[in-house]
């Protein structure tokens, strides 16, 4: 026997619900996962960029000006 | 033809179906939602779905399947459990065929508990002895189980069979539906 209008109708509801029982569920679990953080809606925490450091990734390009540090004849 | 729908329409038949398909479904949900976040890092080595849709994904499936599979046994909404727990099945299998066309070698993380229980009773020393047809057939359900193979495709198409039974039973009234 095919399966009527109505069970497509309900198991579409059963679908629905099962959804937010496991969001639910999700979110009281103390292992559940952060949704925001898996969802990509936030951001992991990042600590500030440290405008002092000395390693290349803060090197000055070639166009940019000296910085004291190395008018100082400091090595990067 | 009628002997096949008498057989078909049977009620110990398609009670034992819904049993099977709902235990199977109320297991194999506990495991996931007793840990979410192992469920959503073995749902990404998918690479299937955007980060969002993931997410979604990995956080609601368990409660579906533990939805569904109760209803499946225990309400006269049994029919609607057994078409959608018909339609994970197949979106089950085509992420499997995806994945062994992909040339991905990873975890499947579907039924653990399940077949975990399955292998130290298919091992046994018990059901060896008395049923070894039985002993052999549970112990190769789950050797290599966790990989993703054709073995793996083949076992979501070994249960599909008994939900599509039920979803489709010419069984009606008798069992409870409204």
């Amino acid at each position: 026997m095919l399966p009527k209008r109505k069970d497509l109708w309900a198991a579409l509801f059963i679908f629905c619900a099962g959804m937010a029982l496991g969001l639910a569920v999700n979110a009281l679990s103390p292992k559940g996962f952060d949704f925001r953080m898996a969802a990509g809606l936030k951001q992991a925490f990042q600590p500030a960029t440290d405008w002092d450091d000395d390693t290349p990734s803060a090197a000055a390009k070639p166009g940019d000006p000296p910085s004291p540090k190395a008018s100082a004849g400091e090595q990067p | 033809m009628s002997a096949l729908r008498r057989i078909w329409g049977h009620p110990a038949l398609l009670w034992a179906c819904r049993l099977l398909v709902g235990l199977l479904f109320i297991f194999s949900s506990f495991g996931k939602l007793s840990n979410p976040a192992e469920f959503l890092g073995s749902a990404e080595q998918y690479q299937l779905l955007p980060k969002f849709a993931l997410a979604v994904w990995a956080g609601g499936l368990p409660g579906v399947e533990m939805l569904s599979g109760l209803l499946l046994i225990f309400s006269p909404w049994w029919r609607a459990s057994a078409l959608l727990l018909s339609g994970l099945f197949l979106v089950f299998i085509a992420a499997l065929i995806s994945v062994i066309f992909r040339g991905m070698q990873i975890d499947c993380s579907c039924m653990d508990i399940i077949l975990s229980w399955a292998g130290v009773f298919g091992q046994s020393p018990w059901l060896m002895a008395h049923a070894p047809g039985l002993a052999w057939h549970l112990t190769a359900l789950t050797e290599g189980s966790h990989l993703v193979s054709w073995g793996t495709v083949l076992r979501d198409v070994y249960f599909l069979a008994p939900t599509l039974l039920v979803a489709f039973s010419p069984e009606r009234a008798k069992a409870g539906q409204a």
